[in-house]
């Protein structure tokens, strides 16, 4: 019986205490505290549509404005996930219009930076850049504008200032060597141009244009012979059209073919290592 | 672990009958969810009418209609409905913006509006067909001013076929200072010229590059000139000289040269042509979006 009495009592005072905490706890904690969670949830799950506009619902509904500078950001990278740049830069930039720490300021800027980066505007991640090296004194941190610069030159496929970026980290970065890698296996423009100059068509064959390169030395071949021939049989006026129309404009177009096909084949070798980059490294990328 | 069910699970284990320990499970169990669902009171109607108003101004259409639904969907709403409606037409969703629309026709606050937002959708979607069907049912049109409907159709057609309207009835439909402009549009549209493509085709015929410059590509035109003059030139005078063959070859391509010029002079006079009814087009066109199809905004602030 006596138990029975117990259990009632604590029945009683455990139900009590279960619905004052509810109701008469902090509900707008709670309440607020579920949607984080719901939102922290579908953020990591990829979920970026359904997390944003939970993280919006905080930002609208969460009094305290220390938690917006998370919600901003995570509006922000959910954006920059769906491809979304300029919403992603506008949530990046009202994060910074809040007071924050230098460290957490830092780390927005880049994040920024990586959009411009993806966005192509260059020259403004450039600046950027520039201004967070003013403020940058440390090693860690200079270790870190050194990293993103690398990154800057990389989507600028400019791997030879690439590398020497990440080697400034230190010596054997592998994304060091990588860049370096990717800048040897690129075909010199000038070199492929010359050596059309000299023997028509070999600029194309060594950049692996095989058939254009033997069409090229044909073409120039069959004209060069033309355009001798009618001035070796004294028909000038022969000789200056076929030269001029059809050796000439077969001899340049040889020389400017093989340098835009270098200059392909250097541009499909960078998309292709870039892409290799962006989903393989498993550091921190943009 | 909640206080309750740790007594239950480790203190008492053993000294009490199963049914009061399943009971007293039970009840705790209802009463800490009670506590949850009591403290998350960011879902009501209330709230998410404001959240999608938030989200309204803020220009973000999609989440502002699915806000919009829920409310509507614990409950009608005219502004709701409303605002969703508008939210879809804003991300081009226009069918779907009809539907909501339809809804607040009869003996709704929102009633005309609502009629003038349908209208605007459903030409939008681009079925002429169906807006001259519902402009002339009362129940669509009932209380909006008929000239708002009929300028709209007429301006429609004269996007399509400016030169079928018949400028008197027209000018009529609009005030200054929009008259003002549509004068100047029709006006322009009169003025435009067209190229005849068989004329270009004779003149290139007669005067290799001819046709071309008569299009207005004065460039193309010296040079088809220049290089079939040319090629011809010297298939003569290589025929002449006795090389039958070179002869031949620069014959065949001049020939091919001459040929190519009539025929691109033709196909010229029609990009012409064609170029010139779609730039009309399209700048009729942006004249009428941007003057909202000469419909009225709705009068509450936010709409744009």
């Amino acid at each position: 019986m006596n138990k029975i009495l117990v259990a009632s009592y604590l029945l009683a005072h455990l139900l009590l205490t279960n619905i004052f905490a509810g109701e008469g706890g902090s509900p707008e904690f709670t309440g607020l505290k579920l949607i984080e969670n719901s939102a922290d949830s579908l953020f990591r799950n990829a979920k970026y549509y359904d997390a944003v506009t939970e993280y919006k619902r905080l930002l609208f509904f969460d009094p305290d404005k220390k938690n917006h500078v998370k919600y901003l950001v995570n509006i922000g990278d959910s954006y920059s996930f769906g491809k979304f740049y300029h919403k992603s830069l506008a949530y990046y930039n009202k994060a910074l219009d809040l007071q924050i720490e230098t460290s957490i300021e830092t780390d927005i800027s880049y994040r920024i930076y990586a959009v411009l980066l993806k966005i192509g505007d260059f020259t403004a991640a450039e600046n950027l850049i520039a201004d967070l090296e003013k403020k940058t004194v440390y090693g860690p941190a200079m270790d870190s504008l050194y990293y993103w610069r690398g990154w800057g030159n990389i989507y600028q496929y400019k791997w030879f200032e690439a590398a020497k970026e990440f080697n400034k980290i230190s010596p054997g970065h592998e994304l060091s060597r990588y860049c370096r890698g990717v800048n040897e296996s690129l075909l010199s423009v000038e070199l492929v141009k010359i050596m059309s100059f000299i023997i028509p068509g070999s600029g194309q064959i060594y950049s692996g244009n095989y058939f254009s390169g033997i069409a090229s030395f044909g073409w120039t071949a069959l004209w060069g012979y033309n355009m001798i021939d009618a001035f070796a049989e004294n028909r000038i006026f022969d000789g200056l059209v076929i030269g001029d129309l059809l050796f000439l404009r077969f001899y340049r177009g040889n020389i400017q073919n093989a340098g835009r096909f270098a200059e392909e084949k250097n541009l499909n070798i960078s998309e292709n290592a870039l892409l290799y980059l962006l989903s393989n490294y498993e550091g921190i990328k943009p | 672990m909640n206080p309750g069910l740790t007594f239950i699970f480790t203190k008492w284990k053993g000294s009490a009958d199963l049914a009061l320990r399943f009971w007293m499970l039970l009840l705790i169990s209802f009463s800490s969810y009670y506590a949850q669902i009591s403290a998350e009171d960011y879902f009501t109607p209330e709230n998410r009418l404001r959240f999608a108003d938030h989200l309204f101004a803020d220009k973000d259409y999609l989440r502002a209609f699915y806000e919009y639904k829920e409310v509507i969907s614990s409950g009608i709403n005219d502004t709701a409905v409303f605002n969703a409606a508008y939210s879809l037409y804003k991300i081009g969703r226009y069918s779907e913006a009809i539907d909501y629309y339809t809804g607040l026709f009869i003996n709704r606050e929102l009633d005309y509006q609502a009629k003038i937002e349908f209208f605007r959708n459903l030409y939008l979607l681009n079925l002429p067909e169906r807006f001259l069907y519902y402009s002339s049912q009362s129940l669509y049109s009932s209380g909006i001013e008929p000239y708002l409907l009929k300028r709209m159709i007429v301006y429609g057609d004269f996007i399509e076929r400016p030169s079928s309207v018949d400028s008197t009835e027209f000018f009529q439909l609009f005030e200054p200072p929009l008259a003002d402009s549509i004068r100047a549009l029709y006006s322009e549209s009169r003025s435009l010229t067209y190229k005849d493509p068989w004329r270009a085709a004779i003149y290139s015929a007669i005067l290799p590059g001819a046709g071309k410059i008569y299009t207005g590509e004065t460039g193309d035109g010296l040079t088809s000139l220049v290089v079939t003059g040319l090629l011809t030139y010297i298939a003569i005078d290589n025929l002449g000289a006795g090389h039958d063959f070179r002869g031949y070859l620069f014959g065949a391509l001049a020939a091919y040269f001459y040929a190519g010029n009539i025929y691109g002079s033709f196909n010229s006079a029609m990009i012409s042509n064609a170029s010139v009814r779609i730039n009309l087009k399209i700048k009729l066109g942006n004249f009428f979006r941007n003057n909202n199809f000469f419909l009225p905004l709705p009068e509450f602030p936010g709409y744009e």
